[in-house]
């Protein structure tokens, strides 16, 4: 299958064509990175909104912590002794951006969010690039997205986390010259050695380039270095190239994209 | 599926939970892990019991109750479960928000709050070394962690996944809900035409999928094939079902496909069934037009009356309640449901259990914030 549109934003407050900005406010930070980067990544696809829901489009989104920014929110109004919004409740699932991407876009087919931690974002790809590739999907939106509020920053003070969604859009095979998910492996291995060993293995030196993703990014890291790789491929840098994304925790996840 | 796990509040234990099931309980009772005079509503299902982590590192209560049902799933598999050809999907809606939300009042250090703490401590503590992810899709999330599961499988990335999903009760979800008035202030009956919102529960439920060639090396008994799976979304409302129920005809169409199977093949349906006017009506909706004249004939039921609404875990258990009733012939009632929304004219099963022969396919469906549905079919092994 092919890469027919990306978008990678770095901040909750961009603006971009055809935005329903109603939507966008009610949205926390990673609601509305997550929003953006996924409307963006469309537009940039050319596809056009459908007039009903469209059962073969859908969106996998990965995140590390997705609406906690709304969790936060949600947590002070419950300890405290004043009015509840259920507006703010509503918005502490971690498929938000599932359910806001699929009105404003009519996307009817799957929805899934993937929260496995930094190697998310990097998931969500390679399950959506699958069900394209087994014809259960003709478009799949699918990448990482991480917001942060105080609260959140300083619970992984050591990390020093970066804002950013990265996502992609995924269509049927298009003709030569289209930038192509080649393939991709997940598995969870905490020995750092190991893991190199085992993506050495599974690439078998198909990938010109590796990348590794970068960690302060969490979920968005393999998607957005995925993004950078399809500019590079694009511009006939290279003729292929993985993302490889790990959490110290265990998983571990490769992307193999090519020309 | 050869093995599972499970615990809720009518047990501990895949056989209890049974048992209490098809007795037609209930476990929703007035709440006590916390006050709830400042709420409309009162009562939950709560888990009186939750087991200690066996190694004595995990103080989450969510967490806590995946890793009974996770151990009970793997308890016999001695040593098959490991390495790089087994691999753990869990589904959550808000696993580790206990740990999250009491580090935010001081409490605690924050340790297991990732989302992803359970899957990657199981897969640490078990040797998997294999795929391991964690899925969030609100209240679909168990019955998409299965799907995701059995995909691993049926793509040759896995021979041996476990899958499941967990959550549990909170003032913070029972403030939300309530704040949304989705929480029944009377009797939880799904379908009933006295009906007047959902009651929440808290649990854990593991099913243990493998390649049959791998089963029947080690001589196990499969008891059930999982044969497709889909997900949709509604593209309608954040939190309420499109009332014509496309996006559940969508994920259910689209997991009979992916099963090869038809809807005239189906024999029993474990509807979402919350017991909120909105979600009944939205899910007979869907059942009409998928299964169209027959919808009448085919036994449904919700066991959300009994466990209470366990959000991220509702579609584990409710997997794993249609694996047992594909094995068993018998279909546990809908409890305290007694007289039927006009407005769902289904085969609703009330009362006692009731047997049903020759029953080979089976559906498990799920509807959640966002709009997410999903859909399990399950045949009979």
């Amino acid at each position: 299958m092919a890469v027919a549109g990306t978008a990678l934003v770095s901040s909750p407050d961009g603006e971009a064509p055809g935005l329903d900005l109603h939507r966008l406010r009610r949205m926390d930070r990673y609601g509305r990175i997550g929003f953006l980067s996924g409307h963006l990544a469309l537009v940039s696809s050319g596809v056009p909104v459908p007039a009903a829901p469209d059962p073969r489009a859908g969106l996998v989104l990965g995140t590390t912590f997705g609406c906690r920014d709304s969790i936060t929110g949600h947590a002070a109004l419950t300890a405290g002794s004043g009015e509840l919004s259920p507006g703010l409740f509503a918005q502490t699932v971690h498929n938000t951006v599932n359910g806001e991407l699929a009105i404003q876009w009519r996307l009817g087919g799957v929805s899934e969010a993937i929260v496995s931690g930094p190697t998310a974002g990097l998931e969500a790809i390679l399950l959506a690039a699958r069900r394209v590739e087994e014809g259960e999907a003709d478009l799949v939106v699918a990448g990482g997205a991480e917001g942060w509020n105080d609260a959140m920053r300083r619970a992984v003070a050591a990390r020093q986390p970066e804002e950013a969604g990265a996502m992609l859009v995924l269509v049927p095979a298009r003709g030569a010259g289209a930038v192509r998910i080649a393939g991709g492996t997940s598995f969870f291995e905490p020995d750092e050695r190991a893991v190199a060993r085992r993506v050495d293995a599974w690439l078998a030196g198909r990938a010109a380039r590796v990348v590794a993703a970068r960690p302060e990014l969490y979920a968005a890291s393999g998607p957005a270095a995925a993004i950078g790789l399809v500019d590079a491929l694009r511009a006939g840098e290279v003729v292929s190239g993985a993302v490889v994304a790990r959490d110290p925790e265990g998983p571990v996840a490769v992307l193999l994209l090519e020309v | 599926m050869t093995a599972g796990g499970a615990i809720a509040t009518l047990g501990t234990g895949v056989e209890p939970l049974w048992a209490a099931l098809v007795a037609g309980r209930s476990g929703l009772a007035p709440v006590t892990q916390f006050d709830p005079s400042r709420y409309a509503a009162r009562q939950a299902a709560e888990v009186r019991d939750v087991p200690a982590d066996p190694l004595g590192e995990v103080g989450e209560r969510a967490h806590r109750l995946a890793l009974a049902a996770a151990g009970e799933a793997v308890l016999g598999i001695d040593g098959a479960f490991t390495g790089e050809r087994a691999a753990i999907v869990a589904g959550t809606t808000l696993g580790g928000n206990l740990a999250y939300t009491g580090w935010l009042d001081g409490a605690g250090d924050g340790s297991h709050a990732s989302l992803a703490a359970v899957t990657n401590l199981l897969a640490a503590r078990l040797g998997v070394r294999g795929p391991t992810r964690t899925v969030s899709v609100a209240c679909a999330s168990g019955t998409a962690a299965i799907g995701l599961g059995a995909q691993l499988i049926e793509r040759g990335e896995a021979d041996v996944v476990l899958a499941g999903g967990y959550d549990a009760l909170s003032e913070f979800v029972f403030a939300g809900f309530d704040s949304l008035r989705a929480l029944s202030v009377s009797t939880v009956r799904p379908f009933d035409a006295r009906r007047d919102g959902l009651g929440l529960g808290e649990g854990a439920a593991f099913l243990l999928l493998e390649e049959a060639e791998h089963a029947a090396r080690r001589g196990a008994r499969p008891l059930a094939l999982v044969s497709g799976y889909a997900s949709s979304s509604d593209a309608h409302h954040m939190t309420r079902p499109s009332p014509s129920g496309d996006g559940l005809v969508r994920a259910l169409t689209a997991a009979l496909a992916r099963a090869g199977a038809a809807p005239e093949d189906v024999g029993f349906v474990s509807a979402h069934g919350t017991g909120t006017t909105f979600n009944d009506r939205m899910e007979a909706a869907a059942f009409r037009r998928v299964f169209g004249e027959r919808t009448g004939e085919i036994p449904v039921n919700s066991i959300k009356s009994g466990l209470g609404h366990t959000l991220g875990a509702a579609g584990a258990l409710e997997a794993l309640m249609t694996v047992l009733v594909l094995d068993r012939g018998l279909v546990p009632p809908t409890p305290l449901t007694e007289t039927l929304d006009p407005a769902c004219t289904l085969d609703v099963v009330r009362g006692s259990a009731r047997p049903v022969a020759g029953l080979r396919l089976a559906v498990s469906t799920s509807s959640a914030f966002a709009g997410t549905n999903a859909a399990l079919v399950l045949e009979k092994a």
